[in-house]
């Protein structure tokens, strides 16, 4: 109704539309339009607006019963309230890690996924800004046996820039460059990964 | 250089402490270092050596070795100019820069310094600190 009589609305400030079916109880329909909302301020890098949707709609999950769709829509949000919350917060933040560990653990509930790999780069992210540097070393390693468990060059890259990265601060420049030279000399990158553009700075990082 | 060595050190400590209020503990140890450079520039030993001190202990905490040899060898060039500091203590911190940095690679800036210093000045163990202006 609302939807066939304002479209334009619907395009340009999804967010209201979200807030009339949460206004009036229509769960499954608000969290369908607050997760386009949230898709909408991230794309405009509206992070403090993204994240407030990404939030809202979280808690209307929860009023949900529970199921595989259920799952894998809170998955998803977990991921895109990370990202945002890297930008506003920092990579280090104790509500970034907060995120990323219950997506992780959402992951777990999925099975196999190509969802775990932002979730996994997020948290390697906190540990390694944080200085944790074995947990952040740990994460390298299980992005590294993943994309060798599922042959994704693309996934490879990225593993060998974190570890690169990892065993540099912890000042073991050998295993550091041989991690670096093996991810320059993957293949690159077909898509982006949550979080950046690696190999780039990877190679960046040659000289 | 611009003359401005206070205003810098008030720069470098805000921005340490801005960098670690997100929580944010990499690099805390170089940036640590760095703070001792200037204070050492500036003549002002104390400051400097406390700078090390928090470095030192981030190292250890944290095992962030990479900028380890660089803060033990400012250890060093800031307790040779400590009055009352026996030299020998300044030569064990030196003698440790140099083995982290041969540790970490052979041809790492520190270590090669050191070679280069030891084998052109091996009548004045120190002079190959002028190597590196300090």
């Amino acid at each position: 109704m609302l939807e066939a009589r304002f479209p334009a609305l619907v395009e340009t400030q999804p967010e209201l539309v979200a807030q009339h079916h949460t206004a009036a109880g229509c769960a499954e329909p608000a969290v369908r339009y607050w997760q386009r909302a949230g898709q909408h301020a991230s794309d405009r890098s509206a992070y403090l607006e993204a994240i407030s949707h990404c939030t809202t709609r979280i808690e209307l999950l929860t009023t949900l019963p529970e199921s595989p769709e259920q799952t894998q829509q809170a998955l998803t949000l977990h991921i895109a309230l990370g990202a945002a919350l890297q930008t506003t917060t920092g990579l280090a933040a104790p509500e970034v890690e907060h995120t990323y560990t219950q997506a992780r653990a959402w992951c777990q509930q999925v099975g196999e996924t190509p969802e775990l790999v932002p979730v996994l780069v997020g948290l390697w992210r906190y540990y390694n800004t944080r200085s944790q540097l074995h947990t952040a070393r740990e994460l390298g390693e299980t992005l590294l046996r993943l994309a060798q468990h599922t042959h994704d060059p693309a996934l490879a890259v990225v593993a060998h820039y974190a570890l690169g990265s990892t065993w540099l601060w912890l000042g073991a420049l050998p295993a550091a460059r041989q991690h670096l030279e093996e991810g320059i000399s993957g293949r690159p990158m077909e898509r982006a990964y949550v979080g950046g553009p690696w190999p780039c700075r990877a190679r960046a990082r040659r000289g | 250089m611009q003359g401005q060595g206070a205003e810098g050190m008030t720069q470098v400590r805000q921005g340490i402490a801005a960098g670690r209020a997100t929580g944010a503990m990499l690099r805390v140890p170089y940036f640590s270092a760095l703070l001792a450079e200037v204070a050492a520039h500036l003549g002002h030993t104390e400051d400097g050596l406390q700078a090390l001190a928090e470095a030192h202990t981030l190292v250890e905490q944290q095992e962030e070795r990479w900028w380890e040899a660089e803060v033990s060898r400012l250890q060093g060039v800031l307790l040779l100019r400590q009055t009352g500091t026996p030299q020998v203590e300044a030569e064990t911190w030196l003698r440790r820069a140099l083995d982290v940095a041969r540790r970490h690679e052979p041809q790492s800036p520190v270590a090669a310094a050191g070679q280069a210093g030891r084998s052109a000045c091996a009548a004045y163990p120190y002079l190959w600190l002028v190597h590196r202006g300090l």
